[in-house]
């Protein structure tokens, strides 16, 4: 617990200024750390081929940079890819299946994380128009059933905000810091 | 204190019929908040005859193409998250069908909101019921705000109670239709939601940096609201409402809010600065520690305003 979450008490008397927004920083860590052992992607479901994980990740990641996207909702995604895959029942198979999930999990992440969303026609464009509108919808919902709606969840981009942040780098090295780490 | 206004049978689509028939029957309209938000209707499980309230979002025609909205990711995703006794519980979402494109809450049923107490000819007691009214809201609003969850849109309608024995033995917030969960590195929100009445004066100002200080200024109006039987700010719009502000509170200074007159012109407008009126005098019912807790939680600089959990240690509400 201490070694996820370094005091930031420091960073806190750097900017008194915007006191009210750390006001419950440390509390909101703890319900994060908490939540995330909850919520945590397990080997519980089936089979996953880590080959292919690796792949689709790599391929959602380039996507993702391409779109110039968020990093919030790279982070998320991959979450809700996990999550949906330590749930299903069967073993997804196809490289091709287990891109629809990916790029499922990219538009839902996208949709709760920015202020200007992709829409479902930017994701069959990303995905070289593989799937139709249709098919991704329904993923969609297939995987919202699935996760029971949550999404407000503590990706893995939260701490590792909130780490950084406690470092106390100046702003320059702060930005550089981030891009290294996402 | 029975006295739900009855408004009859909600208007379904035939498919919405089809879904939620099956399981639940005797359907009565409970509140209508335009076609935006979604009626709100209570029913009863047919297997455990359990009254519950259930609200339908439908997603608009021209967005359906594009999958469910992200208004209804949110609204449910933190509706999910959410556990606690003072917040209105989410039972289920149904979307039993691929077919139907609708998103079915299922909630626990409470009788009535605040709003309809404040119109009885008996309004509550507020010198008895304030303390723990005060104390339950603002446990809902601490576990929300542990939780970087900005509720945005609290009003007397959104509060629900129950009573036993002429005592609150319930209370829930509810509607997080345009609640939002925010994540450390602070963006601008939208500034567009909510009633302007109990709207914070940093939202009203214009200021998009905005953080859980907004719902405190809000149960301050609605416990002034309270204690005066009438909404403590009155007005259509930003500017009026602003106005009301400074007329009661004086106008924000650089001492009291470090910062506000360079990013806000509106308040040049006001001079000489008003001076605030003294609170005491316009709540003579309230006792010394009342006046003190109120005018924390309607302090005009957001950063200087009471917080849910200081508020709960606030002499006032310590039993």
């Amino acid at each position: 617990m201490n070694i996820l979450c370094p005091s930031v008490h420091n960073s806190e008397k750097l900017s008194q200024s915007v006191k009210k927004l750390t006001d419950y920083d440390d509390d909101l860590y703890k319900f994060y750390y908490i939540a995330e052992s909850q919520i945590a992607a397990n080997s519980n479901g089936c089979n996953v081929d880590s080959q292919m994980r690796k792949k689709v990740i790599d391929w959602l990641i380039q996507k993702h940079y391409e779109q110039k996207l968020n990093s919030e909702t790279l982070y998320l995604s991959i979450n809700i890819l996990d999550r949906y895959l330590s749930k299903t029942e069967f073993e997804v198979t196809t490289q091709s299946n287990f891109e629809l999930i990916g790029v499922t999990a990219l538009l839902l992440a996208s949709k709760y994380e920015q202020k200007s969303a992709v829409g479902v026609y930017d994701v069959e464009y990303m995905a070289d128009y593989a799937f139709t509108p249709d098919e991704i919808c329904e993923m969609e919902k297939i995987i919202l059933k699935k996760l029971n709606w949550v999404l407000s969840v503590p990706t893995t981009y939260v701490f590792l905000v909130r780490n950084i942040r406690s470092c106390l780098l100046p702003d320059e090295d702060r930005r550089i810091m981030e891009n290294l780490a996402s | 204190m029975e006295e739900i206004v009855h408004l009859g049978i909600p208007f379904l689509t035939p498919d919405q019929w089809d879904v939620i028939t099956p399981a639940y029957k005797d359907f009565e309209l409970i509140r209508s908040e335009g076609p935006r938000f979604g009626d709100m209707f209570k029913c009863k499980l047919k297997s455990t005859k359990e009254v519950v309230a259930m609200k339908i979002l439908t997603i608009p025609e021209d967005q359906k193409s594009n999958g469910i909205p992200y208004s209804i990711l949110n609204h449910v995703s933190i509706l999910k998250t959410l556990n606690h006794p003072n917040i209105l519980k989410l039972h289920t979402v149904l979307r039993t069908d691929l077919d139907v494109e609708d998103v079915f809450l299922v909630f626990e049923y409470i009788d009535v909101s605040l709003k309809k107490f404040l119109a009885t000819p008996f309004p509550i007691d507020v010198i008895k019921l304030g303390k723990p009214f005060l104390r339950q809201a603002l446990s809902g609003l601490a576990y929300l705000h542990v939780q970087k969850i900005i509720h945005r849109n609290l009003k007397p309608n959104n509060i629900l109670l129950s009573f036993q024995n002429h005592e609150i033995s319930k209370l829930k917030l509810t509607d997080f239709g345009v609640a939002k969960s925010i994540e450390p590195p602070l963006s601008p929100y939208s500034i567009n939601m909510g009633n302007p009445c109990y709207k914070a004066p940093e939202l009203l100002l214009g200021f998009t940096n905005y953080s859980t200080a907004v719902d405190i200024w809000s149960m301050g109006c609605i416990f002034a609201e309270m204690i005066k039987l009438q909404p403590l700010f009155i007005g259509n719009d930003g500017p009026k409402i602003l106005t009301e502000i400074f007329c009661l509170l004086g106008t924000p200074t650089e001492e009291n809010w470090p910062g506000v007159a360079s990013l806000c012109s509106f308040i040049q407008a006001f001079d000489p600065p008003i001076k605030p009126k003294d609170l005491a005098a316009e709540f003579p019912k309230l006792e010394p520690d009342g006046l003190d807790l109120l005018s924390r939680m309607l302090c005009l600089c957001p950063n200087s305003r009471i917080s849910a959990v200081e508020a709960l240690e606030h002499p006032y509400l310590r039993p």
